[in-house]
């Protein structure tokens, strides 16, 4: 037995061998459908990623070779009193928009939800301003925000309210940011709840109201749970975005006045293309991803904990 | 109190109150937008009132001067040029986002390969990373490529996106692989299954796909603000940020300019809203 088995493995061995080489090479061959993609993810995804960090360890302009400096980026952001500035206005901004940007789409997906005359075009007219470029939403605010013959101020003294100058002062240009940045992208978190609220089925409210449900124990006991997907997914979204905010104010105030509505992403821009400070640009940029990364963490970890 | 038992007496025959409050929303979510269109056709003179006006003097006023004056006026920025840039940057990258996160769906969804699932998670993951966090390295690898001031520069870095590919294979994973395995005993490779069969299944989702990077083309600002400062390259969103600081008083072809460069992406949305609001539910992207 033992000698037929010597004789006859090394050529099993060796066909289980050749086999083994083809299904190996047959299961790389999907791989081609991923290289396209695979190229680009890694060029212009993955690798800054790692290359960004490394431009955070240097001094350069672009101009000259880049020289290595260590932390010294990070250790310097600590005086940079511009960069405290934009992290204030940027949370600020963050903390006023981002529950703006959920509750206002929320409220109106649910108004929209229901079957009403009319109702494409009212889901329009809250969707239309999310398909007009950054610019344009600039350009056009300004002039409605203008405080001799913008539109808003006009109205404003019609009901009796005081007129503002919007984007020249200080403590009021930050919540014309947010003003325009909520009429501008509600429309997209509307479009996902009304997605989220067409998957609750009817036959769950109808159930309740029997029961004598009100209002607020629909919203509170049907509605909710069953958007609960939506809403983490609209939630993480919707900081990540905020705290991106640029084209905006870089349109509207130019971060002004007094660098009141001077962000973090702006911070990036300027010192890099304007001042050609790459690195500690570099550095700003991995502080900012630093801050986005926690929410976003703890928005999971909240969301674990109010499920258990 | 009497009032609100009226009010929900009448809502069982017409939700009056719900219509009242959404009319009322809506109509202040458009003015800006018919504010904008308006002054548009204003003669310049009276674009600046104080009070202002919906409505020129006389309506004989309205005119579509400003259009052709923005478009036609030679100046430091060609509108129509930019028109045109809008338009190849955004049919031609849609085109190859659509083919390159069309094969990279199918291969998540569909093949086994080693690392799939460290791959796909990987393209997940980049969903949360803020591109102006990659703005930096990116504009030096774009500069290092000499595609400053190029289309390349415009399309190419658009393609790393996970966004499409994430759709696509969520989609892809519910088509029922009966029917796969059924075009396997015919013979078909992936190839043709992936041809004949997933893409003709997955129409809808590859349709919203290309309208979201259609208008996300049309509308970056960021990056192509940044890689263009050629006038003959620039986007229409570029250009109207260089006319506006050019002619910043001239209100009316600033408007006319917004306008032009806002139109057909409202067109485009608003034609394809339902397929988009029924893809959403069917792909579940929202979580």
């Amino acid at each position: 037995m033992s000698t037929l088995d010597q004789i006859a493995r090394p050529q099993e061995e060796r066909r289980a061998g050749q086999v083994r080489a083809r299904i190996k090479l047959k299961s790389f061959i999907p791989l081609l459908y991923l290289v396209p993609f695979l190229v680009f993810f890694t060029v212009f995804q993955i690798y800054p990623i790692f290359y960004g960090i490394y431009v955070s360890l240097t001094k350069w302009d672009l101009a000259s070779a880049p020289k290595f400096v260590g932390l010294t980026n990070y250790v310097n952001l600590g005086s940079d009193g511009l960069f405290w500035t934009a992290l204030r206005n940027t949370l600020f901004f963050v903390g006023l928009n981002a529950p703006l940007a959920v509750i206002v789409p929320l409220s109106l997906a649910m108004l929209v939800n229901a079957p009403i005359a009319g109702r494409t075009l009212f889901r329009s007219a809250f969707t239309t301003p999310l398909m007009i470029s950054v610019s344009s939403v600039g350009v056009l605010w300004v002039w409605f925000l203008n405080p001799t013959f913008g539109l808003i101020n006009h109205y404003f003294g019609l009901i009796g309210l005081p007129e503002q100058h919007w984007l020249s002062q200080a403590g009021w240009s930050m919540f014309a940011v947010v003003i325009t940045t909520v009429w501008w992208t509600s429309g997209w978190n509307l479009v996902l709840f009304l997605a989220g609220l067409q998957e609750i089925p009817e036959q769950l409210y109808d159930a309740a109201k029997i029961d004598g449900a009100g209002r607020w124990a629909l919203f509170r006991y049907i509605t909710v749970p069953g958007l609960r997907n939506t809403i983490l997914f609209v939630g993480v979204t919707t900081i990540i975005g905020s705290f991106r905010v640029f084209g905006q104010v870089f349109v509207m105030t130019g971060g002004g006045p007094f660098d009141s509505t001077r962000t973090l992403v702006q911070h990036i821009y300027e010192s890099g293309f304007r001042y050609f400070r790459m690195g500690s640009a570099s550095a700003v940029a991995w502080a900012l991803f630093s801050i986005v990364l926690i929410f976003t963490i703890i928005q999971f970890r909240l969301v674990r904990v109010t499920e258990n | 109190m009497a009032q609100a038992v009226l009010i929900r007496r009448q809502i069982v025959r017409f939700p009056w109150a719900r219509f009242l409050v959404l009319f009322i929303l809506s109509v202040i979510w458009a003015v800006p937008v018919l504010w904008m269109v308006m002054t548009s056709l204003k003669p310049e003179a009276q674009t600046i009132t104080v009070p202002p006006h919906w409505l020129p003097e006389h309506l004989g006023d309205l005119t579509i001067d400003n259009y052709r004056r923005v478009l036609f006026v030679p100046r430091g920025c060609d509108l129509i040029k930019s028109f045109g840039n809008s338009l190849f940057v955004s049919v031609v990258g849609t085109i190859l986002v659509v083919i390159v996160d069309v094969m990279a769906g199918f291969a998540f969804a569909r093949q086994r390969f080693p690392g799939r699932d460290l791959l796909f998670a990987l393209t997940v993951a980049s969903l949360i990373v803020p591109g102006e966090i990659l703005l930096i390295p990116n504009y030096i690898t774009v500069w290092k490529l000499g595609w400053l001031n190029s289309y390349n520069a415009l399309i190419f870095p658009a393609l790393a996106g996970g966004f499409g590919v994430f759709l696509l294979r969520q989609f892809m994973l519910g088509i029922p692989r009966e029917l796969e395995d059924a075009a396997a005993i015919d013979g078909c490779g992936s190839f043709r299954t992936l041809t004949l069969m997933i893409i003709p299944l997955s129409r809808g989702a590859i349709a919203t796909l290309a309208i979201f990077t259609f208008l996300f083309f049309w509308n970056e600002f960021t990056w192509p603000y940044l890689v263009i400062n050629e006038a003959s390259r620039m986007t229409l969103p570029v250009a109207l940020i260089q006319f506006k600081g050019d002619y910043w008083s001239e209100y009316g072809q600033l408007m006319a300019g917004a306008a032009i460069s806002a139109l057909p992406a409202i067109a485009v949305f608003l034609t394809a809203q339902r397929l988009i609001i029924r893809s959403i539910t069917l792909t579940g992207i929202k979580g």
